[in-house]
């Protein structure tokens, strides 16, 4: 394999690993319990 | 989902931005640095996990534990495997260590991006540990694993402590020569500065390499490195506050000397390669004609 092409192929894997996740964490933690939580069986929301 | 797209929107963005950047500041400096940089920096494994380090943050403002601890070590892992990967890139260039860390390097970037997924993103495990393989595969491919290096053996263990301290010191000569050179801003002196610092490094690559002909340096190491820094230093020094063109010329007919003798050092020791690689062909021809494959 060419060393540029393993060098961007190397870049485009840790973009979408490093760089997803990272980022998927961070909205994972912004988002509000309330996004996040399933409203409890039964509930009724106003 | 659209949040995450703008989000990874915005991370391309400002990578690429950082990028130019990087390659603006590093072309427009005082000036050109003929030695080759490494062509990818490590600065990417110390960009792509900022948003960890915000999402621990944030996790810590809003009480959540769980993810506080997993961000956290997530950051961690990330931040030590870009240090040793970027650890090993200078080690590269400056031999200051002769030791690769790319593999753990790799190896700990991948761990901290599944850490980071399992328990900051809340993927389940397996999802996890396929993040991980897929960041140290990017990371070994961008930056090279070195597995062979690890397999080698090692012949510069074997040195003993006054020649590591040798080599040590001749390695911080040839940094503090790059050091002055900066402040000397002649292209031509400029240039000639760094053909003999990349030639130190070379002589000194090869004694670590192979201790045998730290001998046959001692010379080198104890005169001519010393003596150049000396040199280098005091003329940095001196030759911004006044004109002097006798000066300038002495100290340029002083490094032409000085590359001479450098190259000439080299000489020798690609000569004593040659010589053992002449032995060793020698004895593997007698070997095969006294088992009558020749």
């Amino acid at each position: 394999m060419p060393d540029r092409l393993r060098k961007l192929v190397g870049i485009l894997l840790m973009l979408a690993a490093i760089g997803v996740a990272s980022s998927q964490a961070l909205l994972v933690s912004c988002s509000s319990p309330a996004d996040a939580a399933v409203a409890p069986a039964g509930e009724i929301m106003p | 989902m659209k949040r995450l797209l703008l989000l990874l929107i915005l991370i391309l963005a400002a990578a690429a931005l950082l990028s130019l950047l990087w390659r603006r500041l590093a072309g427009a400096g005082p000036r050109p640095h003929p030695e080759p940089a490494p062509a990818t920096g490590a600065w990417l494994l110390f960009l792509l996990p900022l948003p960890v380090a915000a999402a621990a943050v944030v996790a810590l403002a809003r009480g959540q534990f769980l993810h506080l601890l997993g961000d956290s070590l997530g950051y961690g892992l990330l931040l030590g495997g870009a240090l040793l990967v970027r650890r090993a890139l200078e080690a590269g260039r400056s031999l200051s260590d002769s030791r690769s860390w790319k593999p753990l390097g790799c190896a700990l970037v991948g761990l901290g991006t599944g850490v980071t997924a399992w328990l900051g993103a809340g993927h389940g495990p397996a999802i996890g540990a396929a993040f991980a393989v897929i960041a140290a595969a990017g990371c070994g491919l961008t930056y090279g694993f070195d597995l062979a290096e690890l397999r080698r053996p090692r012949r510069g263990h074997d040195l003993g402590q006054p020649a590591r301290t040798a080599l040590q010191q001749a390695a911080r000569s040839i940094t503090a020569i790059e050091q002055a050179s900066g402040d000397i801003r002649q292209p031509e002196l400029d240039a000639r500065l760094t053909r003999i610092a990349g030639l130190g490094r070379e002589i000194l690559a090869r004694l670590r390499e192979d201790p045998r002909d730290l001998r046959r340096a001692r010379k080198f190491l104890n005169v001519y490195l010393d003596g150049v820094q000396r040199i280098v230093e005091g003329y940095a020094k001196t030759h911004g506050r006044a004109e002097a063109p006798q000066l300038d010329e002495r100290f340029r007919k002083a490094l032409v000397t000085v590359e001479d003798a450098f190259r000439k050092q080299q000489q020798v020791l690609l000569e004593r390669d040659v010589e053992d690689l002449d032995v060793q062909i020698e004895v593997l021809t007698r070997q095969l004609e006294r088992e009558g494959i020749l």
